[in-house]
């Protein structure tokens, strides 16, 4: 018992490590094939372009903006993600499994809807108070 | 104490009821006997009864073997101590069904039995199919050699039938919900509630075993059906074990009450229809009439010490219902737990890192 679980646990901690180190391998790997998400251009040349309509011998310059700050940022946040739905997931498959291996089969010992039958001498319904309540529901349109 | 053995007609070997023929039984000849046959044959050759002789010990409540009988095994010769319950037993040494009549003469005669429909064979069957499912047992939970532990065993019960009269004053709401326009209205009718009546209880069963660590397995064992119950005689005990109650009606009298009147309210309770919520104020009940039965039910039982704790699983031996606390290897749950939180890690962060 020690073993398979140690075993387990062994092999658990492995693959998160294995996952985690691959993250920036997989990410950097897939952005060496995209194109350039953001393109800036000299202003003033494509602008004085445009007003004297003569092409332009440069080509705007491209240039890739703000993109690999925010991906260790990401990675980070994607693997407290992974690692809380594993614990969330892990906790409930535990209790689950725990619960259901105690009090197997407690159902309802006496079947009282079929042995105990109610016959029913007095059946009384009197109505005592009625109140209406209203609520003003608020309108997005209000808004715009 | 008189120590009774039946005996087969045909061959003189030791009977036992078969639960899968319904019949007696003898193991030697292989003849099957019913239970006419049975008390015709003893009452024509009473010669074929031995009377084994028993000493009961004096009762010290001190000595160890207080309140226990001794009792000679007419098979074997051997003497063997049963505890104050038992009723009917095997003898520990040739293995021959003993009933033990004096237990159950008198009061302690129940009047009713409800004989063994399940045979060991197919209990065992049915325990191998329901432990197939729980991947967490303990490896040697499902071995042969704890399927050898499984006991049919039939307990004593109070069956009570009762008339109780009364009813339940309650408050009824019903909410009604609409839209005009920006407005959202709910309309809120209140009644009072009033509902009165009799309440047939039929066989209601209760454990008449004072403190038996079995006692919240026999109630979830429950329930039976009452139209197999058949006048009780002693050759239904044979090739079971058996105890007797040590239970007075009038000690669980209050207790039978207080659980009857739950019931009661339940039924009031669901006798109120048509509303949204229902709470019930207050509740009036007394017996019109009351009988008390006493009646022997079978179970199979059997109990496993895992860990130094004990776990019992418990079969209704006429329709097959379990109910058990099980043991949970621990390790392989924690090891399957692991494999399972890797896998959510792994996806948890690749849909993390997508969504992000």
């Amino acid at each position: 018992m020690k073993k398979t679980f140690t075993f387990a646990a062994l092999i658990a901690v492995i693959m998160m490590i294995f996952t985690i180190s691959c993250l920036p391998i997989v990410v950097s790997a897939a952005d060496a094939q995209e194109e350039p998400t953001v393109v800036t251009a000299d202003i003033d040349k494509q602008a004085q372009t445009a007003l004297t309509d003569t092409p332009s011998d440069d080509s705007p310059e491209i240039v890739r903006v703000g993109k690999s700050s925010g991906k260790s940022h990401n990675i980070f946040l994607a693997v407290i993600v992974g690692f809380g739905v594993a614990v969330v997931g892990t906790a409930i498959f535990i209790f689950v499994n725990i619960n259901g291996y105690k009090n197997n089969g407690k159902t309802e010992p006496y079947p009282f809807t079929s042995k105990a039958p109610l016959e029913l001498t007095v059946k009384d319904d009197v109505l005592i108070n009625k109140e209406v309540t209203s609520r003003k529901i608020e309108s997005n349109n209000n808004n715009n | 104490m008189d120590a009774l053995s039946y005996e087969c007609i045909n061959c003189g070997g030791p009977l036992q009821f078969n639960a899968e023929k319904g019949a007696f039984f003898c193991q030697y000849c292989r003849g099957t006997f019913t239970e006419k046959d049975i008390e015709e044959h003893y009452a024509k050759e009473n010669a074929k009864i031995d009377q084994a002789h028993v000493e009961e010990k004096a009762l010290d409540p001190d000595d160890f073997f207080g309140n226990a009988a001794l009792y000679e095994c007419n098979t074997c010769g051997a003497e063997v101590i049963a505890d104050k319950n038992t009723a009917a037993t095997f003898c520990v040494y040739c293995h021959n069904p003993v009933v033990l009549t004096n237990r159950l003469a008198g009061e302690f005669k129940p009047n009713k039995v409800i004989p063994f429909k399940i045979s060991e064979k197919e209990a065992k069957e049915r325990f191998m199919a329901f432990c197939k499912k729980k991947m967490f047992l303990p490896k040697d939970f499902v071995s042969n050699a704890q399927l050898d532990l499984m006991k049919g065993v039939y307990y004593p019960y109070w069956l009570v039938d009762t008339q109780k009269t009364g009813g339940i004053e309650a408050t009824g709401k019903k909410k009604r919900r609409w839209r005009e326009g920006n407005y959202e209205y709910e309309e809120t009718t209140t009644y009072a509630v009033r509902r009165r009546g009799n309440i047939y209880f039929k066989g209601y069963p209760h454990t008449a075993l004072k403190n038996d660590e079995n006692l919240k397995a026999l109630k979830y064992v429950n329930p039976y059906n009452d139209e197999e119950f058949r006048p009780f005689t002693m050759p239904y005990l044979t090739g079971f074990l058996a105890e007797k109650r040590d239970v007075d009606r009038k000690d669980i009298q209050a207790e039978v009450d207080e659980e009857l009147r739950g019931y009661a309210s339940r039924i009031f309770r669901d006798s109120v229809e048509g509303y949204d919520s229902v709470t019930v104020d207050s509740m009036d009940l007394k017996t019109v009439n009351e009988s008390w039965d006493y009646g022997m039910m079978p179970v199979w039982m059997m109990t496993f010490i895992y860990n130094g704790e004990r776990y019992l699983y418990a079969m209704n031996g006429q329709t097959g219902k379990n109910f058990g606390e099980l043991p949970l290897d621990k390790g392989k749950l924690m090891g399957v737990a692991a494999l399972v939180g890797v896998g959510l890690f792994i996806l948890g962060t690749i849909g993390g890192f997508i969504l992000l």
